[in-house]
């Protein structure tokens, strides 16, 4: 992602106008660089894939391509009362040369922000979200835009994982 | 001065080279006076330098070249193949395996070679053990004739215009053919002739000082400072030499352009760059050529230029006339340059030449002809081939066969001679002689007589290019007529014949792998996906076809009559008969991608030798290696990954297998181990199979060591037969040696061997006699991409079984299952098997309906246990292509990847051995929770 802004700084260094994707959880209005999303997918058929971790919603035939599939609500322990039926938004971003496709309620717009409009991610939670997942925020049309680290977000459920795997083990080696 | 662009090519040839090499240098050790793997080596060694000088590595080619001294006075006789010589070759082409490393890491030649040049050097020393008459009379047959020059130059000229590495490929077929002619004879006669000519020292530093010093006089008399220049007088290899000419005929010309252009031209900075570029290089190869008085001339030329090119910048006029005394001055060094700027001169020359010389040759072989037995014995062996032919076919015509052979052995008489000027005719008549000998044999066979009498005439062209070479054999046939031989030792010498110049035409066969376009794995890869990609398609296709017989039944049903259902019927059956025509073809598509991937084991298989030859070494051990279906082909992808794995394998069997000599004679066995090593396809595997005639696996060595770490208690390990307890070997950490030493007793080994197999989708199985043998045995599928599995359902889903792992499918009743250990087991022919629900294990949801009274088990085998898994419905056979899934869905769990089946739905495949890892865990986790519980009750009780 830092990437990215670094090329489009170079192209015109007085807008530096970054476009986002927006998409919904609950109430709360999230945005990812338009560069990572390859594409926006609505209900396909998503194949559980047994003892695999829970926010892990399965994986989806996309053209040919195996891809797996986060439920984000569930990975970044949003609230879940908030729920609403309709999940079959599914954004497949492409992380780190990963695709993963990420489940959210609602793809909102595209959305027009200046990069000096971003602020540091404020120390406490935002939306009951854990700071080091969030990039930054912005402020739009009163509501509060969060920018989602996704290499972050990939990287730690892989920190996790192996800390469940480990966990489990120790268990099994002390019985 | 190395060039890059080159070296990649270099190093892959060099790879290439070494490890036929190396293979060779193996066999020396065991057979030291066989000729033809002398040649093997000399031929790898020479491509070596030859790639080397062109390339620009001087301490490859130092170093090689040296190699090559020393093997040419071994292949001609003149000293022995000692160990100790083996040894310094084995070292030396480490050496260079060391520099080839260095070039592919840093592009730089790091490792020194000195040492060893100096311990070359000292064997080469050594008096030659033959006396060289010959060679002597052949030389001073060319100085006195004064042909040197005509040969030198003819040598170069004939080349000209070709590149180098053309002039050296034509070179090393010629010297293919006399390494054959010298397999034949022990160095009296006209074959020694040629490689003499070819090879020897005193001929070929004669041919190049003869054109040099001729000129020499005349260039003293035009030049003034050529008084003192005399080319250092030493040992001269021809082919360098021919090299050294070529490259500097080539530059010579670009400094005659650019030196031509110069006065008039406006870019003259461009052009002095070019000449201080050309210079520099030919500098450099004079350098190498130790032509110190030469090197000493173009650096002066080169600080003229530069200099020139200094003042032309600062005044803008600049005199050139000192480029044109330089030139003058080269040209009467080398007369090879006359060539350029006088073409026609060198056509004369060399039409006179070509007639002149081989006339000359002939001459001196005809007066060795009356003497020379060895010839006569080569027409010998082509009547005996006749024979052998008539021998087999005795009611075919032999009145043809004879005079097609008459014409053959002329042909080929014709051609030894043609060969001793140039390489080119050899090849034509050598393929031309092969292709009739086959074809031949076919037609007789065939009773063909009309090609026959085609083919007869061909080689009577052939022969009338050189009749009257071909005259001068002729008696030499009648002679070889005469003898007869018993019909064993005819057809060996028949295998002999055909053999030999299959060498000189063709690569022999085991080297076929290396008659191969490199291509980008990654190309062969994409294109396996989309091949994969199509199988999808197809069995999507093949499920389409179900659906329309299913509507056709559903119309029907639903009234409609047979006349509205005729067109919906024929369209059904046409779409059937298109989709099994799809299917052939993709089916021929599949299996011609998988081949493109598939490499002989031999690539891998002919590293080990060196491999055992060393740990027998460092373990005081004497093995012998036998090497068994080293053609079998498998993927690429698999060679790679199974080479660590054998690698491994090979390494156990001798650190714990094969005893030490003395303990072996104890035994009562021979001194020698023997290390089998032997590869074989079955169906859909390969199956490969490292044997030793060892002590076998202890087993009570691995109970004790099973008790001592608390694996299993007493009675458990009392219980389990001997396959179970061999079993314990493959377990982390599990090493049953007294001491750790470099090749093993880390108890890391069988573990990692059978992690890396079962990745591959592979069993690992280990049979062992005490006392007789251990036998490892690998089953690997022949590709990874693509599997046949067996599919089955559970609750809404389906999973993908690796056919591989499949052993049966049954339908078992719900009475057939008992509960033991708190494990659902059945017996199956005697033995228990256990059973694992899938639908528990996943946490599915099972389809109901039946389940209880009948369902079906998959019984699946990892090589080493069995396990039952129960599903709800088999699916079907498929062939399924693996799409990998993320790791994070990869790891730790049972799932090696998934599969896209017919209606595009995914399937997960199962991964059998973490599956059956899982289980067993459970079990263990489990039966340490019950015995912790009785303890605590027992506790409670007190």
């Amino acid at each position: 992602m830092a990437d990215s802004y670094t090329t489009r700084d170079d192209l015109s260094e007085k807008e530096q106008l970054l476009q986002l994707v927006g998409f919904k959880i609950g109430k709360e209005i999230f945005g990812v660089d338009i560069l990572m999303v390859q594409e926006i997918i609505r209900s396909a058929p998503i194949t559980y894939v047994p003892n695999s971790p829970e926010f892990v919603e399965g994986v989806i035939n996309l053209r040919g391509s195996i891809i797996p599939v986060i439920d984000l609500r569930k990975r970044l322990n949003l609230d879940t009362a908030s729920y609403e039926q309709e999940k079959d938004w599914i954004l497949i971003l492409e992380i780190g040369g990963r695709v993963t496709g990420f489940i959210v309620d609602w793809v909102t717009e595209v959305i027009k922000i200046q990069e000096n409009s971003i602020d540091p991610p404020p120390d406490i939670l935002v939306a009951g979200l854990q700071s080091q997942y969030i990039r930054g925020v912005c402020e739009i049309e009163n509501t509060l835009l969060i920018l989602l680290d996704f290499n972050r977000i990939l990287l730690v459920d892989e920190v996790k994982k192996l800390k469940t795997v480990t966990v489990e083990q120790e268990e099994a080696n002390v019985s | 001065m190395i060039d890059l662009s080159l070296l990649e090519d270099f190093i892959e040839g060099a790879v290439e080279s070494l490890e036929e090499m190396e293979t060779a240098l193996l066999e020396l050790e065991t057979s030291p006076d066989d000729n033809e793997l002398l040649n093997t080596i000399f031929r790898a060694m020479h491509t070596i330098k030859g790639a080397a000088q062109f390339v620009g590595l001087e301490k490859v080619s130092a170093l090689s070249h040296a190699l090559e001294d020393l093997l040419d006075l071994l292949r001609e006789g003149k000293k022995q193949a000692t160990l100790e010589i083996i040894d310094i070759l084995i070292q030396a082409k480490d050496r260079i395996n060391l520099l080839v490393n260095d070039l592919e890491s840093s592009q730089t030649e790091k490792t020194d070679v000195d040492d060893l040049i100096a311990q070359l050097g000292v064997h080469l020393s050594v008096e030659p053990a033959v006396d060289e008459t010959e060679g002597e009379d052949v030389s001073s047959f060319l100085s006195e004739e004064d042909e040197g020059e005509d040969v030198a130059s003819f040598l170069t000229e004939e080349n000209e215009g070709e590149d180098v590495s053309s002039f050296l490929s034509e070179d090393d077929e010629g010297e293919d053919v006399s390494s054959f002619l010298s397999e034949e004879d022990e160095g009296e006669d006209v074959a020694s002739f040629l490689t003499e000519e070819s090879e020897d020292e005193d001929v070929s530093s004669l041919l190049p000082d003869i054109g040099i010093e001729q000129r020499e006089d005349e260039a003293s008399l035009s030049s003034d400072d050529n008084d003192d220049f005399i080319l250092p007088e030493e040992e001269y290899d021809q082919e360098l030499f021919g090299i050294f000419i070529l490259q500097l005929q080539e530059k010579f010309s670009i400094l005659n352009n650019s030196i031509a252009k110069l006065e008039s031209a406006d870019n003259k900075n461009e052009l002095l760059n070019d000449i201080v570029e050309a210079l520099e290089s030919i500098k450099f190869s004079a350098n190498y050529m130790a032509y110190e008085k030469l090197t000493h001339i173009y650096s002066g030329w080169i600080d003229e230029v530069l200099d020139a090119q200094e003042s032309l910048a600062a005044t803008g006029e600049v005199s050139f006339a000192f480029m044109n005394e330089y030139l003058l001055k080269l040209r009467s060094i080398f007369p090879q340059l006359e060539g350029i700027e006088t073409p026609t001169e060198v056509i004369d020359t060399t039409v006179v030449e070509d007639s002149l010389l081989p006339t000359a040759l002939i001459d001196a072989l005809d007066i060795k002809d009356e003497e020379n037995a060895e010839l006569a014995f080569i027409n010998d062996l082509v009547n005996q081939n006749e024979k052998t032919d008539e021998l087999e076919d005795s009611d075919e015509e032999p009145a043809e066969a004879d005079d097609l052979f008459d014409k053959l052995s002329s042909a080929l008489d014709a051609s030894l001679i043609e060969q001793s000027i140039t390489s080119e005719p050899i090849n034509e008549v050598f393929g031309a002689l092969l292709d009739s000998t086959e074809k031949q044999r076919e037609q007789v066979k065939a009773e063909k007589e009309k090609d026959l009498t085609l083919e007869v005439k061909t080689l009577a062209e052939v022969n009338e290019e050189a009749p009257k070479k071909a005259e001068s054999s002729a008696d030499l046939k009648a002679d070889a007529k005469v003898v007869e031989e018993p019909v064993k030792p005819l057809l060996q010498k028949e295998s002999k014949v055909d053999d030999a110049p299959t060498k000189s035409a063709t690569p022999s066969p085991d080297k076929v792998f290396r008659k191969s376009i490199r291509v980008d794995a990654d190309k062969i890869d994409s294109l396996m996906n989309q091949v994969g990609e199509l199988i999808v398609d197809r069995a999507y296709f093949f499920q389409l076809a179900t659906e329309i017989s299913e509507l056709q039944q559903y119309l029907k049903e639903a009234g409609l009559g047979q006349k509205d259902l005729k067109p919906v019927r024929t369209f059904a059956y046409r779409f059937s008969e298109a989709i099994i025509s799809l299917g052939r073809t993709s089916n021929e598509l599949q299996e011609g991608v998988m081949k493109v991937r598939m490499l002989p084991i031999a690539q891998i298989f002919n590293r080990y030798p060196r491999l055992v030859h060393d740990v027998a070494h460092t373990n005081n051990k004497k093995v012998r290696l036998e090497i068994r279906g080293e053609e079998t082909e498998l993927d690429k992808m698999i060679i790679e990954e199974i080479s660590d794995p054998l690698i491994h394998m090979i390494r156990n069997a001798i650190g714990h297998g094969i005893e030490s000599p003395e303990e072996r004679v104890k035994a009562g066995k021979p001194e020698t181990g023997v290390l089998l090593l032997e590869a074989f396809h079955e169906s859909n595997h390969i199956v490969i199979e490292v044997t030793d005639d060892g002590r076998g696996i202890d087993t009570d060595r691995i109970k004790a060591k099973a008790e001592a770490i608390k694996l299993f208690s007493k009675e458990e390990l009392d219980r389990m037969s001997d396959a179970d307890l061999t079993r314990f070997i493959m377990m982390p950490g599990f090493s049953t040696a007294k001491e750790i030493d470099s090749t093993s007793g880390r108890g890391v080994g069988m573990d990692v061997v059978k992690k890396n197999i079962e990745k591959l989708n592979g069993t690992i199985e280990v049979e062992s006699k005490k006392g007789v043998e251990t036998k490892m045995r690998l089953k690997i599928p022949l590709t990874l991409a693509i599997i046949q599995a067996l599919l089955v359902k559970v609750g809404v889903d389906s999973f993908t079984i690796p056919l591989a792992n499949v052993e049966e499918t049954l339908k078992v009743s719900d009475s057939d299952v008992s509960i033991m250990e708190d494990t659902e087991v059945m017996y199956l022919r005697g033995k228990t098997v256990p059973i694992f629900r899938l639908a528990t294990l996943f946490g599915l949801q099972s389809d109901d309906k039946a389940s209880d009274l009948d369902f079906f088990v998959v019984i699946v085998n990892t090589g080493t246990q069995k396990i039952g898994l129960m599903v709800d419905a088999l699916i079907g056979q498929e062939e399924v292509v693996i799409k990998p899934l993320a790791d994070y869905l990869h790891e730790q769990n049972c799932f090696s990847g998934a599969t896209i089946i017919g209606d595009g739905r995914i399937s997960l495949i199962l991964d059998v051995y973490e599956l059956v890892n899982m289980t067993t865990e459970r079990q263990i986790k489990k039966h340490h929770e019950q015995e912790r519980k009785s303890l605590a009750s027992l506790e409670n009780g007190a």
